[in-house]
């Protein structure tokens, strides 16, 4: 996600992360704890912290949001389940600092059929970065890096999608920025059954992914010049200013303050202390 | 005479320079260089007039 053009060395640590995590027989937790099976595809169903350092990662998301975690498989390759209200939303990942030298999350979009969304990624000029494969609990999964640059993660989950639901301090939305609006919005609707919808509200086009009514996620033009194209998780909070001040005072960076002229100012956007950039926001409806 | 050339080469400096500043109001977008323990590095950030995100 940052600046650095270091693709090759990163591509290496991803195929080996996801090698590695394919070849362990640990249990993840489920996507879903319903007991009816039901699939919304195109829903983002699932967020992982790719890291260099995970220690300090999860030191720090636990001060800033309370997260709790749950550490599966060995130490040197644990993956660490992340709680927040009592329910798994998310894992954290470490990646070798030496060839990986800055943190990303990546986003889970839930398809129909994994092996047949990666085939389309190739069709369309995307890469494969982890065929698909299947994680015990969590079901078929494969990672991808789309035609315009974002890493993403397609997964058919065995336990069926979870519902929509929003809560403080987990997931409240997610976002495209890419550097090909038009490219982006032609490749996602062959991924899901998505309509995009502009939002003329504000000043620069911005669009809205649905499936039917449900508002599914956002698509705009990457604001930050010089960044490939990437998914951004937003995180629902209570008040924006005073996390955003907490999260420097824990070694974050701020790539967008809190200010009045953006939406209220209810949006921050922060840069985590291993460079992983993520939004929070107030959402009262 | 020289007084008024003078003058015009001025003014076309100050107009230089309002275009330089101007260049530099588009390159404040995106990439900041940052100086730390570790040498410089690259600090992303982003422009108010680029984002219009968020859940609508």
């Amino acid at each position: 996600m940052k600046v650095s053009q270091n693709g090759i060395p990163k591509l290496i640590a991803l195929l080996f992360l996801f090698f590695t995590l394919s070849c362990d027989q640990t249990e993840y937790p489920t996507l879903s704890t319903s007991d009816s099976i039901q699939y919304n595809h195109g829903q983002i169903v699932w967020h992982d912290l790719i890291t260099p350092n995970p220690k300090q990662a999860m030191d720090f998301y636990a001060n800033l949001f309370g997260w709790t975690y749950k550490s599966l498989g060995t130490d040197d390759m644990a993956y660490h389940v992340i709680y927040s209200g009592g329910h798994a939303i998310g894992g954290i990942i470490p990646l070798n600092v030496a060839t990986h030298p800055s943190g990303e999350w990546l986003s889970s979009v839930s398809v129909t059929d994994v092996d047949k969304a990666v085939e389309y990624n190739t069709a369309k000029g995307g890469k494969t970065l982890f065929k698909p494969s299947n994680f015990k609990g969590r079901g078929r999964s494969a990672l991808v890096q789309d035609p315009q640059g974002a890493y993403v993660a397609y997964v058919h989950s065995e336990t069926g999608d979870p519902q929509f639901q929003v809560a403080n301090n987990s997931w409240l939305w997610n976002e495209l920025w890419t550097n090909d609006v038009t490219g982006s919005l032609d490749y996602y609707k062959g991924v899901a059954p998505y309509a995009a919808v502009e939002n003329n509200e504000e000043k620069v086009p911005y669009f809205i992914l649905k499936s039917g009514d449900q508002k599914l996620c956002g698509v705009m033009k990457n604001p930050v010049a010089n960044m490939r194209s990437a998914w951004l998780p937003y995180i629902k909070v209570v008040d924006v200013e005073s996390v955003s001040t907490k999260a420097v005072s824990l070694g974050a960076k701020i790539m967008l303050e809190p200010q009045q002229d953006i939406r209220n100012g209810s949006v921050a956007i922060i840069q985590d202390p291993n460079g992983a950039p993520f939004a929070v926001q107030i959402w009262n409806q | 005479m020289k007084i008024h050339k003078s003058f015009s080469v001025l003014v076309v400096i100050l107009f230089l320079f309002l275009l330089a500043a101007c260049g530099s109001a588009h390159t404040n977008v995106g990439v900041d260089m940052r100086f730390g323990p570790n040498g410089p590095h690259m600090s992303p950030h982003v422009g108010v007039d680029f984002y219009g995100g968020g859940r609508h």
